[in-house]
């Protein structure tokens, strides 16, 4: 017994995590924010995606990179997370994270 | 040998003395233009030298007498009181009907570009105008220092800018975004930006820009041509238009797509134009000294854009940005603080109708007005640029113009001082940033005052105004003011002429005395032997 519950937690954990890491479903709200870390990280990082996902409940997946500190992601935020506003606020809460800002759209003048 | 040597030397320290010596008398002297009064014609038929002495008996001042351009007039080069005491005092005489200061003038660089004549915005006869054709003959950029187009890419192929770019880059992330098959690349090339049904269709597009952006049927509007032309289209080329930075170079770097671009692509782009890392990129070669983002949108400036511009400044780079084209507060990035935001002009250097304004600005620049409005009528101050004439997919290379590709907006407003910005780096590159922007700000022409036009911030039903200070910035720009005042650096090679002023001259006598001692060392050596 004591040895199943840990096997169930892993196979559950593996299975909301497949979920968690599959794109961001084009239903959701979703949209590109910039991360700036405290320290230089890599941003693409399987680990550092999920630890995004955790915090958030959202679905996270890596766009691109600004510089070795700042990359950005596109959240897929979770129900009730109108304009992601409350995803934004957990990242920008996480430790080691600097400072977070939505990855606006501008056009040419 | 030891007596040339000494003799060389003994000789030399008298003639470099002299030579200081006639320098400074000459930066003492007034060189005056007089002309005699009619009725004065005893001293009009008196010899130069007997003219120099009774007018400058009568001033109180030492003339000699130089050139008679006509018989009533008389040049003399006066010392004994600065300039303006001269002019008063030989003014003050009977004879005299004025006397002028006899300025040095200079060569005109007036490149032979077909449609040079018609880019009135680079002239002097409107009042807003940049009076860049007279700052040619400070510099003209030989030192090809690069600006940075963070835009829709360029049409690599147009004549008038194919040789006249460095390597960019491709910085547009998202591939339905960038419409050219991938995410960052190294092609800076603009595909086009149209919009058509197909866009609306794309659902990866639709996702990024939202269906609203896609609504309309949209030409491509190779907006990155059009500015990379403004600032360093090939000049004297005898083809087209000429560019405000004659021989600045243009790196185009690519972060605009279908509807727009990230900030995270613009400020990748910004940072790879200053040479900094970008994860995944090679290193620029050749980084900018100027990035000109003609480009925005409304809203306060992000922490996002306050962290990486003073890791360009510390750099070197300045940062140029079109202050928007809402009539409203001035957009960001231009609001950010440390870049040098451009608010548009109308060819009379009132805020053009579209223009936004507001304290972020720090100096203004014509932004294309038309003055006619009727169906057909040409719109009389477009700024003429390179462009390609394809509505979607490139098509033609090509110029806008007047009637069907006008080319107006605070875009075109801020090119015309990154490469202001660009020549003054060029011609001292130990400048910083902070100094550009001071220079170009503290030789802005004032603004002038339209009667009946309200100021701003009011504006009239064509949201036009009377320009101040705290609306649009420290005054109209004057690329002749801001480059005069920029000392060449040493290793300048600005090639421009008439810059150098009295040190310019000082050096050329230096020369001279240099060629005369080795003469004179040369004879001695010949006498000993």
């Amino acid at each position: 017994m004591s040895r199943r519950i840990p096997l169930l937690s892993i196979a559950l954990v593996g299975v909301l995590c497949a979920a968690c890491a599959a794109p961001p479903s084009s239903a959701a709200p979703s949209m590109r924010v910039l991360v700036r870390f405290q320290t230089d990280v890599i941003g693409d990082d399987a680990g550092l995606v999920r630890a995004l996902e955790r915090e958030t409940g959202a679905a996270v997946a890596y766009e691109t990179s600004v510089a070795a500190d700042r990359h950005v992601y596109r959240l897929a935020c979770p129900a009730g997370d109108d304009g992601c506003a409350r995803s934004l606020a957990r990242i920008g809460a996480m430790p080691g994270v600097a400072a977070v800002t939505p990855d606006v759209l501008r056009s040419h003048r | 040998m030891k007596f040339s040597i000494w003799l060389w030397v003994g000789l030399s320290l008298p003639l470099l003395g002299m030579n200081v010596a006639a320098a400074a008398v000459d930066d003492a002297a007034t060189r005056v233009i007089v002309k005699f009064r009619a009725e004065a014609s005893a001293l009009r038929q008196a010899s130069a030298a007997d003219q120099a002495s009774l007018l400058g008996r009568r001033a109180g001042l030492n003339l000699r007498a130089l050139s008679g351009p006509a018989p009533d007039m008389r040049v003399f080069l006066a010392e004994g009181a600065g300039a303006d005491d001269t002019l008063r005092l030989l003014a003050a005489q009977p004879e005299v009907e004025y006397a002028l200061p006899d300025r040095m003038r200079y060569i005109r660089a007036m490149p032979n570009d077909a449609m040079f004549p018609g880019q009135w915005y680079l002239r002097a006869a409107q009042p807003a105008a940049i009076n860049m054709e007279a700052a040619w003959d400070i510099g003209r950029g030989d030192n090809g220092t690069v600006v940075a187009v963070i835009d829709t890419g360029v049409r690599p192929d147009h004549p008038d800018l194919a040789g006249k770019l460095v390597a960019g880059y491709d910085f547009i992330s998202n591939a339905a975004l960038a419409a050219d098959g991938d995410g960052r690349d190294a092609d800076p090339s603009d595909p086009g930006d149209y919009i058509d049904a197909a866009a609306r269709a794309n659902s990866a597009l639709v996702a990024v820009c939202g269906s609203g952006a896609l609504f309309w049927d949209q030409p491509s509007s190779w907006h990155g041509t059009r500015v990379a032309g403004l600032i360093a289209a090939a000049t004297d080329n005898g083809v087209g238009v000429a560019g405000a930075g004659w021989n600045l170079r243009v790196m185009p770097l690519r972060a605009l797509g279908k509807c727009g671009g990230f900030d995270s692509d613009i400020l990748a782009a910004m940072r790879w134009a200053a040479g900094l890392e970008v994860p995944g990129l090679p290193l620029n070669p050749t980084p900018a000294r100027v990035i000109n983002l003609s480009l925005g949108a409304p809203g306060t400036c992000t922490s996002a854009y306050t962290d990486t511009i003073p890791e360009l400044t510390a750099r070197g780079v300045l940062v140029v940005a079109s202050a928007g084209n809402a009539n409203g507060a001035v957009e960001s990035p231009a609001n950010c603080p440390g870049v040098l935001a451009v608010g548009g002009l109308r060819n009379v250097g009132t805020k053009v109708g579209y223009s936004s304004f507001g304290p972020e600005i720090g100096v203004s620049a014509p932004a294309g007005n038309c003055v006619t409005t009727g169906i057909g009528e040409p719109c009389l101050f477009s700024l003429d640029t390179t462009t390609n004439l394809g509505s979607t997919t490139p098509g033609l290379n090509g110029y806008t113009d007047q009637f069907t590709q006008a080319n107006y907006g605070t875009s075109f407003s801020a090119p015309l001082v990154a490469a202001t910005a660009g020549l003054m780096f060029d011609r001292n590159a130990g400048l910083t940033p902070a100094q550009v922007i001071n220079l170009i700000k503290a030789n802005a022409r004032a603004f002038p005052v339209e009667a009946g036009l309200p100021t701003c911030p009011s504006t009239n039903v064509n949201s036009q105004c009377n320009c101040t200070t705290t609306t649009c910035g420290a005054g109209m720009l004057d690329a002749r003011a801001a480059l005069a005042a920029v000392t060449p650096s040493g290793n300048g090679g600005n090639g421009g002429g008439g810059g150098g002023g009295g040190g310019g001259a000082f050096d050329a006598g230096g020369l001279l005395g240099l060629f005369g001692l080795l003469g004179i060392a040369w004879l001695a050596g010949r006498r000993r032997d």
